[in-house]
């Protein structure tokens, strides 16, 4: 029933891309699918080097030069993102969707006064005057969270603490109201005191701003925190998702989303060994050429990767830490 | 008697608190503070020189010539007879003028050619280096000197044919800088705020690269003052009889050998110390011009 009502603001479909390393041609994402809707957080979670970040990369064309889109379709309400050589791109960046990065200090431009640098882009677009654009930009340090809005929109980055940053870097991002912000691991590199402050942030603003979030993470305790629904990805392939967070940590269906969720360490109940991922994923130039097999849906909004009773073995040799 | 010494502690520790801007300028960056005064006496004399001088620079007097310093002369006179304070006063004009006019001109292109370099790399990049390549290739004096001789003596071609040869200065620090910046996520940032490129390139990338520019600017005028001089000396760019420290030097010269040194040497002195001001203005520009992160 939520699927009828559900329009995707967001939807990537098949998304392939490769590497070109010296002559030879490797996958670095092969038939990544996930969708998002206005007012969902999704996470996107998977170990280092599984093709989250990259997925928002390639979302918002920011891919290094030897990457390149080989197959699949990034839709925006609908239309192509990849279709018409980048004019929908750039026209869909900073006002349909934007993008809060993990390290805000070196996101940042340290010339400039934080004030201004949260609305330039918006101020340029709607031909704001001056007066206007502070105003905008205090209102907005304000819907962040930050303390006394006015005196901090003519601070220099560097004058900021870590946190205040990023909720800088947020500022920026819901400047234009756009309908979908990528997160990629914006609590990352914060403190636990602040990351808990910065998730509360985003949970206000999903319900404020009725925006998709697309929550790139490590850290699944930051998903259970408020994510509604969950990607799973390894190596470069979307392996098991669920539009319902609670149904898929309930009972996980694919062998490599147990034995993650088995790695989580548990404070309640029998005290047990800590479990480690044995499988960490093969790296680029080790994994498996074929053709990634399209997804099977397994439950109401469920999809899973098949895999074979080979791969149920491979994934539930858990080591003990 | 300790209530006495707690009032003035405070009040000392008032002071050290919020010591006036000139005062803190001192402190932080004194290099920029004493290099200001000497460069900015230099140009205010420069300003004023008919304020401080009666005598026309170009005017000859063959009754009072090579005169030692007097109440009449400042610092005496010439071969010509005409007036050494005045010649230095007016000859300071010509020099700092043209030197800052033939920074400013190779800093602009320079700096324009390399963000835009340093932005888009590819074939434009290429095409701006090896052209640079090629023209450095020329040793410095043997280039301007032949492109002052080929666009002949005057203002204008001295200027010309310094930008022709220091553009590429500026290009390749501003390059290099925007290259480290358009890898980082800050133009990440920018992109996918969706500005357009002219917008990222003026306004967010240029003025965090452009200090290594104009601090190198300082010693720049510095050459160019150098070049100018020596261009002068050798009989090219500035015709005489308009006065400027090259000439000066170069006519004062013939004396040299026959005890009579000051002709050569006031001129050269002006050069140091002027020199000396702007090299310390560009160190104390690299201090205070700094990227905070």
């Amino acid at each position: 029933m939520q699927q009828a009502i559900k329009a995707d603001a967001l939807q990537i479909e098949g998304l392939s891309v490769a590497a070109q390393i010296g002559e030879k041609s490797y996958k670095a994402l092969d038939g990544v699918t996930l969708s998002v809707a206005r007012g969902e957080a999704r996470g996107l979670v998977g170990e280092s080097g599984s093709g989250k970040s990259l997925t928002l990369r390639a979302v918002m064309g920011l891919l290094p030069a030897n990457l390149t889109v080989t197959a699949g379709a990034i839709r925006f309400d609908g239309r192509d993102l990849l279709g018409d050589g980048g004019k929908l791109l750039h026209e869909v960046r900073g006002t349909g969707i934007s993008m809060v990065f993990q390290e805000p200090a070196v996101a940042l431009n340290p010339v400039m006064k934080v004030g201004r640098q949260i609305v330039d882009g918006v101020a340029w677009r709607r031909g704001l005057s001056g007066r206007q654009a502070k105003e905008l930009a205090v209102e907005l340090l304000a819907q962040v969270g930050i303390k006394d809005p006015a005196r901090w929109v003519d601070a220099y980055p560097h004058q900021l603490s870590g946190g205040m940053r990023q909720r800088v870097m947020i500022a920026s991002a819901i400047a234009s109201k756009p309908d979908v912000i990528l997160c990629d691991e914006p609590t990352t590199a914060l403190d636990v005191t602040i990351q808990a402050q910065i998730l509360a942030l985003f949970k206000a603003l999903k319900t404020d701003l009725g925006a998709g979030l697309l929550y790139v993470t490590h850290d699944l305790s930051v998903v259970a925190e408020f994510c509604d629904s969950l990607t799973v990805m390894y190596a470069g392939r979307t392996v098991e998702q669920s539009d319902d967070l609670g149904a898929l940590i309930a009972s996980p269906a694919h062998p490599y989303t147990r034995s993650l969720l088995a790695a989580v360490p548990r404070i309640r109940g029998p005290i047990r060994r800590l479990r480690g991922l044995s499988s960490s994923a093969p790296s680029l130039t080790e994994r498996d050429q074929k053709p990634a097999p399209a997804l099977v849906a397994c439950g109401p909004g469920r999809q899973v990767a098949p895999f074979t009773a080979e791969d149920e073995r491979f994934f539930a040799r858990d080591e003990e830490v | 008697m300790s209530e006495r010494e707690m009032t003035a502690t405070t009040a000392s520790g008032d002071i050290a608190r919020s010591p006036g801007p000139l005062k803190r300028l001192r402190r932080d960056n004194p290099q920029l503070l004493y290099g200001s005064l000497i460069v900015g006496v230099i140009v205010l004399m420069a300003l004023c020189a008919p304020l401080l001088t009666s005598y026309d620079p170009t005017a000859q007097d063959f009754m009072s010539t090579l005169q030692g310093p007097s109440a009449d002369h400042l610092l005496g006179t010439d071969n010509l007879g005409r007036d050494l304070w005045a010649r230095l006063l007016y000859g300071a004009r010509v020099d700092l003028f043209l030197a800052t006019i033939a920074v400013v001109l190779p800093f602009v292109i320079g700096s324009t050619l390399g963000a835009l370099c340093g932005y888009f790399g590819g074939w434009f990049d290429t095409i701006v280096m090896r052209i640079a390549d090629i023209v450095v290739a020329f040793p410095f004096y043997v280039l301007v000197i032949s492109l002052v001789f080929i666009l002949g003596n005057g203002v204008s071609s001295i200027i010309i044919a310094i930008s022709i040869v220091s553009w590429i200065a500026y290009a390749r620090i501003i390059r290099a800088e925007a290259m480290v910046l358009s890898s980082t996520n800050f133009m990440d940032a920018l992109h996918v705020g969706g500005l357009g490129v002219p917008r990222i390139i003026f306004r967010h990338l240029m003025p965090n690269v452009l200090s290594q520019g104009i601090v190198y600017a300082m010693s720049d005028i510095v050459a160019n003052i150098g070049v100018i001089v020596t261009l002068s000396y050798f009989g090219l760019g500035i015709v005489p009889p308009t006065p400027d420290w090259g000439n000066m030097m170069s006519e004062g010269q013939p004396f040299f050998a026959g005890g009579i040194y000051s002709l050569m040497l006031i001129p050269a002195v002006a050069v140091i110390v002027t020199s000396y001001g702007l090299s310390m203005i560009g160190d104390g520009l690299a201090t205070a011009l700094r990227v905070k992160r």
